[in-house]
């Protein structure tokens, strides 16, 4: 028997140049790998994907029914708890039923996912904008001197703060949420250069996060729409190589994929998906 | 209605952000959770919340060790994310379970210059009286629940915590 290597060449590049089949398989994988449940639960939906795959069933609507139902069972007990990728990935595996529902599933998926990153950027952006300690960059500022482990690579490399001030920020942390204290007011490190870069980033988000939102929900034909899938890919590049959420990554990617029929822009969500998963196995941060 | 098919996920995730919303408002949830995509938006997070207990014996408040076991440590991390007044009452039925005995501080390692308590550990009796729990054992009138956040004064680089929830229950109130 011999294999006609450029004949499955051809029919796989044909088949990946389908944005649903490929929105499909990053969610397989997604789902798969990433699906932040465990135990026998997780092996439950690890069992239902390989038999959806080996009986190619995995467009058929009654296979995403069962993968949403497996999250929403799964999570529920702690559904305060859980973190907002998990929320979208019900919503996603949700989407991706009614898509295989419907008669006409292309369109169904394009117009769901595009309401859903819409959407989903908007209450981010809302937040932000209301929440006084985020717009006086004071959020940003926590996060640079020592509040969040994964900003003190980055903050070591782009501000003037050392690794002592750091490790004094995390320590009042640590002691003001301890047995000790008292309620009397500690003093934090917080070198000029850690404002500055705080405030640049807090309207970098800012502004991204409210661009990407506004491109994705207004009509397909307006200036701005032309540019969102260009400003998804700068929010996932920038944003998961410092905070490298995995799950959130790629489903913004399947959802990216799902939303276009440019060539072009499946190569880069496949390039942001690859480099995520590198990211993270890697852990760059 | 098929052609509004597509309107279904989404419309579930402005259900949920709108409920999320009125928590925040109204429980203090941390807008962190429930939903709402509000992460990374404020300090506030369950990591930087505190629940501190207090027993009330007389009018006076004691500070209190955290009694650690599966039940209590899955209830008071539900507490911080939603410090609401059911779920304080749910960790009121586990916490106000366990006996309580009183040492110097200092001798545990926490440098106040005041009494803490320790929760006796009912599944070993036969420690408690090596160790002499039973004659400092402590009947409580009350438990004072806390829930504390982090908060930066941007102007004067000071952090302090504050209150932002908080509940006394009788013991004998489960």
């Amino acid at each position: 028997m011999r294999f006609n290597f450029s004949s499955i060449k051809y029919h796989t590049i044909t088949y990946l140049q389908d944005n649903l089949n490929l929105a499909v398989i990053l969610s397989l994988v997604l789902f798969y790998f990433y699906n932040n449940i465990t135990g026998d639960i997780e092996t439950a939906l690890k069992v239902v994907i390989v038999a959806g795959i080996v009986t190619r069933t995995v467009k058929h609507y009654a296979f995403w029914g069962i993968i949403t139902l497996i999250l929403l069972v799964s999570n529920s007990p702690d559904w305060y708890s859980i973190d907002n990728h998990i929320y979208l990935m019900i919503y996603w595996s949700f989407a991706l039923t009614l898509t295989f529902y419907s008669s006409s599933p292309k369109t169904v998926l394009n117009n769901t996912a595009s309401l859903l990153i819409g959407f989903c950027f908007l209450f981010a952006t809302f937040w932000k904008m209301i929440t006084p300690e985020y717009m006086n960059g004071t959020f940003f500022q926590y996060l640079l001197i020592g509040g969040d482990a994964r900003f003190d690579s980055f903050a070591l490399f782009l501000t003037n703060i050392d690794v002592d001030m750091i490790n004094q920020n995390k320590n009042t942390f640590s002691y003001i949420k301890g047995m000790e204290y008292r309620g009397e007011l500690e003093t934090l490190h917080i070198p000029q250069s850690t404002v500055l870069l705080s405030t640049l980033l807090t309207w970098w988000t800012l502004l991204l996060e409210g661009l990407i939102a506004i491109s994705f929900l207004v009509n397909k034909t307006s200036a701005i729409a032309k540019f969102k899938h260009y400003l998804l890919f700068i929010f996932i590049l920038t944003t998961y190589p410092v905070a490298p959420v995995i799950t959130f990554g790629l489903l913004l990617v399947c959802m990216g994929v799902a939303s276009t029929k440019s060539n072009n822009i499946l190569c880069f969500y496949i390039t942001a998906a690859v480099l995520l998963i590198i990211i993270y196995v890697i852990g760059l941060n | 209605m098929s052609n509004k098919i597509h309107w279904i996920p989404p419309l579930i995730l402005i259900f949920v952000f709108i409920h999320q919303f009125y928590l925040v408002q109204t429980h203090n949830l941390t807008q962190w959770k429930g939903g709402g995509f509000g992460m990374f938006s404020t300090v506030d997070k369950q990591t930087e919340r505190v629940l501190r207990i207090y027993l009330v014996k007389n009018g006076n408040l004691i500070p209190a060790v955290f009694p650690f076991s599966v039940n209590t440590t899955e209830a008071k991390l539900k507490t911080k994310i939603l410090p609401a007044e059911s779920n304080i009452r749910i960790l009121h039925s586990k916490v106000s379970l366990n006996n309580w005995y009183c040492i110097k501080a200092d001798s545990i390692s926490i440098n106040a210059d005041e009494k803490t308590c320790l929760f006796a550990d009912s599944i070993t009796p036969k420690l408690d009286k090596e160790l002499n729990r039973n004659d400092n054992l402590l009947h409580v009138d009350s438990i004072k629940y806390s829930i504390e956040s982090v908060r930066i004064k941007k102007e004067s680089n000071l952090v302090t915590m504050d209150t932002i929830s908080s509940l006394t229950l009788s013991v004998s109130d489960i």
